[in-house]
């Protein structure tokens, strides 16, 4: 909204709420003030007629009593002079000058002794009226009980002719000093011409109403008058009716004097307020006009030129335009500070540029530096033999290299876990794994998951945030084809099966039927070097029979299908049998065996017992083998929780540099591998030997060896300790 | 004559055993396969067979399964004699109902004719 229609939209509700508020107090207030004060006139001009009303009624009282107080009228009561009547009441003038209708004279006990009815009045009415007015005269009736005593008694009466003013008035002479013989009543019609005149006294319209029982309106009028002196119903907007109540003698209501009366002040207001509203209206209308047009010119229009003048620099993007400025005002102050923002955003704009430029030679530099990095390490991933993927925690591929395309036989290019699981099989669901290893914050292996031919390792691994270490930010899959490793073994264990049974069979029959030729035909041969032949092809079987089960039992060892059966033993008896054993090959070298158990209390062992001996005994050999001349200790050393057999010689020891070549495959430690002893040559015993120990949780090694002087091994193996 | 049964396929080891069982004063009986050594099982009533495991069409352990499943054979003593190094194969055997488990090349010819009379019931 503009300002204009903001501002017109506020004078016209403010000019509305104002004379909305005039309103209200026109109507709601000032009217009650006015009608207080209306019907203070109007009860003053119902008090005035009331009170001419009453006049005349004294007027007619008046009369009365002159004439009852006359020496004339006190002589006729006694004498009855027809002189009296004709001369005072016989002409219509007496009517005329006294205002009188009707007139009674009666005595002190009642008697009527003269009577008279104004003669313009119809005979009907004449007779009905006399008739009524002689009927509230009699002996002990109110009008017939004056005296000089009460005084005349005036006031009205109802009959049904009409309303009288009445008044009667005890007669006496006119000094008053005798007693009264008589009684004077003299009454009037409360005619129009009457009415009449008090219209002409009062300057009102006033009109008598008498009650009746049927006038239910008047009724309820007269009710409210019984209370109050004045009632007052407005009739229209110009005339409203005042009541007064007119009563008897009695004091009874016998009918309502109702004034009708011109509401002059009611009016008069009316028109003031009329003729204020209009010139409020107008001096308001071209005040808020003028206002509006002032406003125009002086505000809205130079701020619509201030606009147009932001929009043009905004526009041009010109930070060099500036806004003309002249003037004291606000606006012009206005602009004035604009032109100096101006002035400051032209110099820091000029500054930003420069900064810009900066930044933005710094930005490109370091964006290069980034793709640089990023493409080295691209090349580093997709260097890799591994697949390769990282993967943000809603499973989304950020990084994959191109092994995981090859492995997985996806299309290089764009693809992602959904993809990549299509080419698993359930056996590992790559979504509830990611899941898995995200909410344990654990890596999650699976080895040997064989898929389209293929033997896989897959490694998932959560990544977590470098600077946070609780922030995850996704996972790390690493597949590792192992296809040909899985190869390798099988391979190995195709070969195991082969040896063991394809070569050991022709040899187990070479060296089967050479025992026996040995054993039952020896004695046919008379050939010495025959003889000799068979048993070198004998003893060359029995070698490589041992060869090929050395080389089996390296590999058992290595594949881990070696069966390894625990069992809680004591070792001295096994050492005892092994030293037995060799009791044949120490005679032929001429060695001294010692062996001396009771140091050790406890020899018990927990391991297998078969596997234990075979070392033992390649141990005892190797000794018998290495030493010419001297003697082979055996002796048992508690060791915490082991229990170690010093295997010592006197043999030509082993030199420095080749100790540590001591325990590898196919070694021996000799200066070369191609001089070497012809016993047992595959150079696999203590490679088996300690390969054995370790299975069983145990240890061989060289616990010392000096050339010439001998060495001394160590099997070492866990101690039953229950 | 105490009657030894062996089934193997391998016609030098049979010709070995054969010698070695009849100097040490035994009657033997071979069968080439396991289908032959099935029928002489029952046929020649040996008192001890001696059973390959490697051999073609039919392999040792299911012939040591149907001689323990047949009434007539089931309380011959079986032992096993291979060359193979499997031990998961020994274990396998001896809970089939094996009687013993010998390995061909690690044993002199002597030491057979010892672990085979150990099968034997009392000499007659």
């Amino acid at each position: 909204m503009s300002l204009s229609k903001k501002f017109l939209l506020i004078i016209f509700t403010l000019n509305l709420l104002f004379f909305g508020f005039l309103y209200l107090i026109f109507t709601l207030v000032v009217p009650e003030a006015f009608s207080k004060v209306e019907d203070e006139v109007v009860a003053s001009n119902l008090t005035g007629i009331k009170n001419v009303f009453l006049e005349r009624q004294n007027a007619l009282s008046d009369v009365t009593c002159d004439y009852a107080r006359w020496d004339d009228t006190y002589n006729f009561i006694t004498e009855k002079s027809p002189e009296y009547i004709r001369s005072n009441y016989g002409s219509i003038d007496f009517f005329n000058t006294t205002g009188t209708d009707i007139v009674i004279i009666t005595d002190i006990e009642g008697e009527t002794l003269f009577q008279t009815v104004n003669p313009n009045i119809n005979n009907a009415l004449q007779d009905s009226l006399l008739g009524e007015l002689r009927g509230s005269v009699y002996k002990g009736s109110k009008l017939n009980s004056v005296n000089m005593a009460t005084g005349p008694l005036y006031g009205m009466l109802s009959t049904s002719s009409g309303p009288l003013i009445i008044s009667s008035c005890s007669i006496t002479n006119s000094n008053a000093d005798v007693d009264s013989n008589g009684v004077l009543v003299m009454a009037k019609i409360l005619d129009e011409a009457e009415l009449d005149n008090i219209r002409k006294i009062t300057n009102t319209s006033i009109n008598y109403l008498e009650l009746q029982a049927t006038n239910v309106e008047l009724k309820k009028i007269a009710t409210d008058l019984q209370n109050t002196n004045i009632s007052v119903t407005p009739i229209s907007k110009s005339t409203l009716s005042g009541y007064v109540d007119v009563r008897d003698i009695n004091d009874r209501q016998i009918g309502l004097l109702r004034a009708q009366i011109d509401r002059k002040v009611y009016l008069g207001f009316y028109e003031f307020i009329n003729k204020l509203l209009f010139l409020l209206i107008v001096t308001q209308s071209a005040t808020a006009v003028g206002l509006f047009f002032f406003y125009r010119v002086q505000i809205i229009s130079p701020l619509k030129k201030l606009i147009s003048n932001f929009e043009e620099i905004r526009e041009k993007k010109d930070l060099t335009l500036r806004i003309r400025s002249h003037g004291f005002d606000e606006i012009s102050s206005l602009k004035r500070v604009f032109n100096k923002m101006l002035d400051s955003l032209e110099l820091s704009d000029l500054s930003l540029r420069h900064e810009k430029e900066g930044v933005s030679k710094q930005v490109s530099l370091q964006t290069n530096e980034l793709v640089l990095e990023r493409a080295k390490l691209m090349a580093s991933i997709n260097a890799m033999i591994n697949g390769f993927i990282l993967l943000d925690p809603h499973g989304k591929v950020i990084v994959a290299n191109l092994a995981m395309a090859d492995i997985l036989n996806i299309d290089r290019g764009e693809w992602d876990v959904r993809r990549a699981q299509k080419q698993l099989n359930e056996t590992f669901d790559l979504w509830i794994n990611l899941q898995k290893c995200l909410l344990d914050k654990a890596s999650v292996t699976m080895d040997d998951y064989e898929i389209m031919g293929k033997f896989l390792n897959m490694y998932l691994s959560p990544v977590f945030d470098p600077s946070d270490k609780n922030v995850l930010i996704g996972a790390l899959l690493i597949v590792t084809d192992i296809t040909e490793r899985k190869m390798l073994d099988r391979s190995k264990e195709e070969f195991l099966s082969i040896a063991s049974h394809e070569l050991r069979t022709p040899l187990t029959a070479i060296r089967g039927n050479t025992e026996l030729l040995a054993k039952f035909y020896i004695g046919k041969i008379k050939d010495a070097p025959f003889s000799e032949m068979i048993g070198d092809i004998h003893a060359s079987s029995i070698r490589l029979i041992q060869i090929v089960n050395d080389f089996l039992t390296t590999s058992k060892l290595e594949v881990g299908k070696i069966n390894i059966m625990r069992e809680r033993f004591n070792l001295i008896p096994v050492i005892n049998s092994v030293i037995r054993d060799t009791t044949e090959a120490l005679k032929a070298k001429n060695l001294k065996i010692n062996f001396n158990p009771n140091e050790v209390v406890n020899a018990n062992v927990y391991a297998d017992r078969n596997l234990v001996r075979e070392v033992l005994i390649n141990l005892i050999d190797n000794a018998i083998k290495y030493t010419e001349k001297g003697e082979l200790n055996i002796k048992l050393r508690l060791n915490s929780v082991y229990l170690d057999v010093l295997i010592s010689d006197t043999g030509r020891g082993i030199p420095k540099d080749n100790q540590k070549l001591l325990f590898r495959k196919f070694q021996q430690a000799n200066d070369s591998i191609y001089t070497k002893d012809t016993y047992h040559g595959t150079g696999l015993g203590l490679y088996i030997s300690k390969m054995i120990c370790n299975k069983l949780g145990g240890r061989l090694f060289l616990e010392s060896s000096e050339v010439d002087k001998g060495s001394t091994f160590v099997i070492s193996l866990p101690q039953d300790l229950k | 004559m105490p009657k030894v049964l062996v089934i193997e396929d391998d016609s030098l080891i049979v010709r070995l055993y054969q010698k070695v069982f009849s100097f040490e004063g035994y009657d033997f009986v071979s069968a080439n396969g396991g289908e032959e050594g099935l029928v002489k099982a029952e046929s020649e009533k040996p008192d001890v067979i001696l059973l390959d495991i490697m051999m073609p069409k039919m392999d040792g352990l299911v012939v040591l399964e149907k001689l323990k499943a047949n009434q007539n054979t089931k309380n011959t003593p079986v032992v096993i004699l291979t060359n193979l190094i499997d031990d998961s194969v020994c274990t396998k055997a001896l809970s089939m109902g094996a009687s013993g488990y010998l390995v061909k090349s690690e044993l002199p010819n002597h030491q057979i004719v010892e672990e085979v009379k150990r099968f034997l019931p009392a000499q007659k």
